[in-house]
């Protein structure tokens, strides 16, 4: 499989170049949910690695995205070492391309920002490693065999396509179906576009002393002041000052963090892939459908079964750290603690490939501009504060040219998301109604079909709001 | 007396705040008329509405985005009636002609439709936006000082053309005279074998294959289409009968007669359609074929409508497509989009043929033979000028027929096989006229003039056969 990365900080570097211009060519403005199946490196050696590793299996994916867990969430990377023909042909290939100065850069990076000091196992070949493991045990295989709902004897069905299709369908998706002679029916037809969009997440985890932390940087500091680079204090610290600062340290180096690097992989679900799998290896279950005769077809299942066709390209990777909590009001246990941090790790390095990645971004057309409504909600994993950015499309009345200006940021405000969450928008909902401390019934909550922003007064329904945080 | 005055300040700014924003949008609305009088706008397809409607998606300019989207109705309306929209492979909707191919008639007929576009105007019961009115990122644009925004717009078309219509403003789709064809659907020969809707018959060892309709109408899929398809029919002005109801009809009334093979005929057997056809006579036959593909869970149907003459087989209209690829669609539902998305062309066709009909005579064939026991022969002499049966016969065929237009193939004085003779579409009592009628019409004539006797049936609709002296046998 051929390993292709898109440099961390080429994204970074390109994001910001194009939001100092306040302009960008945005290629699709239709965003559509992913599916993630995450995974984490084992290692045995670290201290706490069975609570980090049971946490991690049992942290809840957020709403945002479709759940394509395998059933296996996680895999030694010692037994997927790579040769060294293999780490001779991915080299070449990398240098082929002129690509290992950018990886260098991106490592560099990120290793200063988040303290990289101490982790000193070698994470060069990581991608790679993954991807050995990710084709040695057909992972990429699984995951299609998952979206289309194989069952134990080879048969495929479209039940999870069309549900999740259904469920990605935006307002206007259903505008669209509603008015059309294909009716809701249409919703799904798109659905098969969601595979592209199908992610392996794999973490790892490092379980880091703050200490050790501080131990490595104030080394590093002082071979800087050795060289010259950094020059000292020049004013005494006084022996009350100097306690001040040792209390400090002492409270600051206290506990653990836990850094989680997080490696994205992208199933490569092409058009040329889609073909071959529809033509030679999908086959349902014998059943009278449409009318017609269907027989469960032997030979595409051994074509699926022996295929190497599916795959993935490997995207690139974020780093994120949490704290293990020390001074909590309520008293917990060590285990506990770590649980906290190992979910906030995951949690934050999720948020950060949302951060970095443009198909993770939520985007939507303005429903109304004053007041600010979009009609997303709970199902894009909105909550109250998050940002967007305001992009209006502009053609060039000479050229035709389209291209995005941002002009204005809005924010989600407190108490207006819309729960669109539910699949079906006719579905009664029970609502007792909420009390207050002395017992008598609050106000009903105003029934959304809409969340709503604060943050401007020029904007109009139809302009394109992307998240930024 | 401080608060009074106060009061007062804030009732007059009030007042003012109010007219300024009247006028606000009074100089909008203007505006926004004054870009809607000069059309300006662009019309694509949206898509394939349902029954009875377009979905179109207009884009509309106006330096008020809100406005432009009031705009978009006014525009589709207008749209429908005068551009049309260029189909689209993506949307999966075909080419749609205007209501009108006339461009000067928004001038000709200026007062109409001032009134029909005025703001609150009658376009206004033809058209709404579609679902919340959400428009797409994409379909909202800066252009210039200007904003184009597309809108999706459904038009309630076929109330819009039967309005129009009544309103005298565009023509009816009708042949002169008021008249519509009469259609009827079949399955194709091709889906009735696919299906294996066959029956066998053994006549003396010679097996003889014919289409099993009563099987078809039970089909579902074809069931459901068959009922689209009449009821889309009749919406349009077109008469459908059903084959349905045909069949039910010769088994309740004893028909079957009428069904019997035409023994003296010559053996000519006639096709289970051409006993049906006899039966309903319709003007136009469609034959109805679809057939479904599958690409993994992705189906789509392939269909076929094609209107050939009842009575010559010869083309009238044809329409066929593909049905976008769907995952949940039925069956059904892909066939239903794919008709509707076609049939308003295919009705263009068929009205344009039978327009033709209507004013060059309906084409038929018609056999005459003579049994070796009559009286006359076709060469025998009917009077002192030495001019024979057959030559009377060329003079009533040419006297009968529109334009005195017909041909004249195998003559023999046994035989004359009379070719693309075009006979009115009706009789002078205004019952439908076809070759049946026409060979009646011939037979009572060789009674009256020569006191032949003579036997006159008909294969199918379009070929009639006389056989004098048949009567005697």
């Amino acid at each position: 499989m051929k390993l292709t990365k898109t440099p961390f900080l080429s994204l970074l570097l390109l994001g910001s170049i194009t939001l100092g211009a306040q302009e960008e060519a945005t290629k699709s403005v239709k965003y559509r949910r992913s599916s993630l199946h995450l995974m984490m490196i084992e290692d045995a050696v670290m201290p706490n690695a069975n609570v980090i590793k049971n946490t991690f299996i049992k942290s809840k994916l957020p709403d945002k995205y479709n759940d394509h867990s395998l059933p296996t969430r996680s895999f030694i990377a010692d037994k997927y070492k790579l040769t060294a023909e293999e780490k001779a042909a991915t080299g070449a290939k990398a240098d082929s391309k002129g690509k290992s100065m950018m990886k260098g850069m991106a490592k560099g990076v990120a290793s200063s920002a988040t303290g990289g000091l101490i982790d000193t196992t070698n994470t060069k070949d990581l991608p790679l490693v993954i991807e050995k493991y990710l084709n040695t045990n057909n992972v990429a295989k699984d995951m299609v065999a998952k979206w289309y709902n194989r069952d134990s004897k080879g048969a495929f069905d479209s039940k999870l396509i069309i549900e999740r299709g259904e469920y990605d369908a935006s307002a206007i998706d259903k505008n669209v179906a509603n008015a059309s002679s294909r009716g809701s029916s249409a919703l799904s037809d798109a659905a098969d576009e969601l595979i592209g969009n199908t992610f392996v997440v794999v973490t790892r985890f490092n379980y880091i002393s703050k200490k050790e932390v501080y131990e490595a940087a104030q080394a590093a500091l002082n071979a800087a002041k050795s060289t010259g680079l950094v020059k000292a204090p020049t004013i005494p610290l006084t022996p009350e000052m100097q306690a001040i600062k040792d209390a400090a340290i002492k409270k600051a180096t206290e506990g653990y963090i836990v850094q989680s690097t997080s490696y994205l992989f992208q199933l490569n679900w092409t058009p040329e892939v889609e073909a071959t799998f529809n033509q030679f290896m999908y086959t349902e279950k014998d059943q009278i459908k449409d009318n017609q005769e269907i027989k469960f077809d032997p030979k595409k299942k051994f074509a699926f079964d022996t295929t190497k066709i599916f795959t993935f390209k490997y995207i690139g990777d974020g780093k994120a750290l949490a704290q293990v909590p020390m001074s909590l009001k309520k008293k917990r246990s060590e285990e506990e603690l770590i649980a906290i941090a190992t979910r906030n790790a995951s949690e934050a390095s999720i948020a950060k490939l949302q951060r970095d990645y443009e198909v993770f971004k939520t985007k939507t057309p303005l429903y109304s501009g004053n007041p600010i409504t979009a009609k997303i909600g709970m199902k894009e994993g909105i909550e109250a504060g998050d940002k967007f950015e305001v992009l209006e499309q502009n053609q060039d009345p000479k050229t035709g040219k389209l291209i995005y200006k941002k002009v204005g940021k809005i924010k989600v405000m407190e108490g207006m998301v819309w729960d669109n969450t539910e699949k079906l928008d006719d579905e009664v909902v029970e609502n007792t109604p909420a009390l207050d401390k002395d017992g008598k019934p609050l106000p009903p909550k105003p029934i959304l079909d809409r969340t709503t922003f604060k943050g401007g007064s020029k904007f109009y329904s139809g302009l394109l709001i992307r998240q930024v945080k | 007396m401080k608060l009074k005055i106060n009061s007062i300040k804030t009732i007059a700014i009030l007042l003012l705040a109010v007219l300024f924003s009247n006028s606000i949008y009074a100089q909008a609305g203007k505006k926004a008329d004054k870009d809607t009088e000069l059309w300006r706008y662009e019309i694509q397809c949206g898509g394939v509405g349902v029954q009875g409607t377009k979905l179109v998606k207009v884009f509309s300019y106006s330096k008020n985005p809100d406005v432009a989207i009031e705009q978009a109705k006014k525009n589709a309306v207008h749209g429908m009636i005068f551009q049309g929209f260029i189909g689209s492979s993506l949307q999966g909707c075909e080419t749609q002609k205007p209501l009108t191919d006339n461009p000067a008639l928004e001038q000709e007929k200026s007062d109409f439709f001032k009134a029909f576009f005025a703001d609150g105007g009658k376009y206004m019961k033809f058209v709404s936006v579609s679902g919340d009115g959400s428009v797409a990122a994409e379909d909202r644009m800066k252009v210039g000082k200007e904003y184009k925004v597309g809108v999706l717009v459904s038009v309630l078309y076929e109330n819009l053309r039967k309005d129009l219509e009544a309103a005298g403003i565009i023509q009816a789709l009708q042949a002169p005279g008021g008249a519509a064809p009469t259609v009827m659907f079949f399955p194709s020969d091709v889906w009735m074998k696919g299906k294996n809707y066959i029956t066998v018959t053994d006549n003396q060892g010679k097996k003889t294959e014919q289409n099993d309709y009563d099987a078809a109408v039970k089909d579902p899929e074809f069931s459901a289409i068959l009922s689209t398809l009449n009821t889309m029919m009749n919406e349009r002005g077109l008469r459908a009968t059903n084959l349905a109801d045909v069949l039910a009809e010769i088994k309740n009334s004893n028909a079957s007669e009428n069904m019997a093979q035409n023994e003296e005929g010559g053996g000519v057997a006639e096709s289970a359609s051409d006993k049906l056809l006899k039966v309903a006579r319709p003007d136009i036959r469609i034959n109805v074929t679809w057939t479904l593909t599958t690409s993994g869970p992705k189906k789509s149907v392939h269909f076929q409508l094609d209107g050939v003459d009842a009575g010559t087989s010869k083309s009238a209209g044809s329409a066929s497509g593909d049905s976008k690829e769907s995952l949940n669609g039925t069956v059904y539902v892909l066939l239903k989009e794919a008709v509707l998305n076609h049939i308003d062309n295919f009705n263009s066709q068929l009205m344009s043929y039978f327009q033709n009909i209507t004013k060059e005579g309906k084409e038929i064939n018609l056999e005459v033979r003579v049994w070796d026991t009559s009286p006359k022969k076709l060469n025998s002499e009917i009077n002192e000028d030495g001019d024979e049966l057959k030559d009377d016969l060329k003079k009533w065929v040419s006297k009968n027929s529109v334009g005195n237009k017909f041909n004249l193939g195998t003559s023999s004085p046994n035989m004359m096989n009379f070719t693309g003779i075009r006979i009115p579409v009706k009789n002078e009592d205004g019952s439908a006229n076809d070759a049946d009628a026409f060979a009646a019409k011939l037979r009572k004539y060789l009674k009256k003039t020569y006191q032949l006797p003579s036997a006159s049936s008909a294969i199918g609709l379009g070929k009639g056969v006389v056989i004098i002296g048949g009567k005697s046998q």
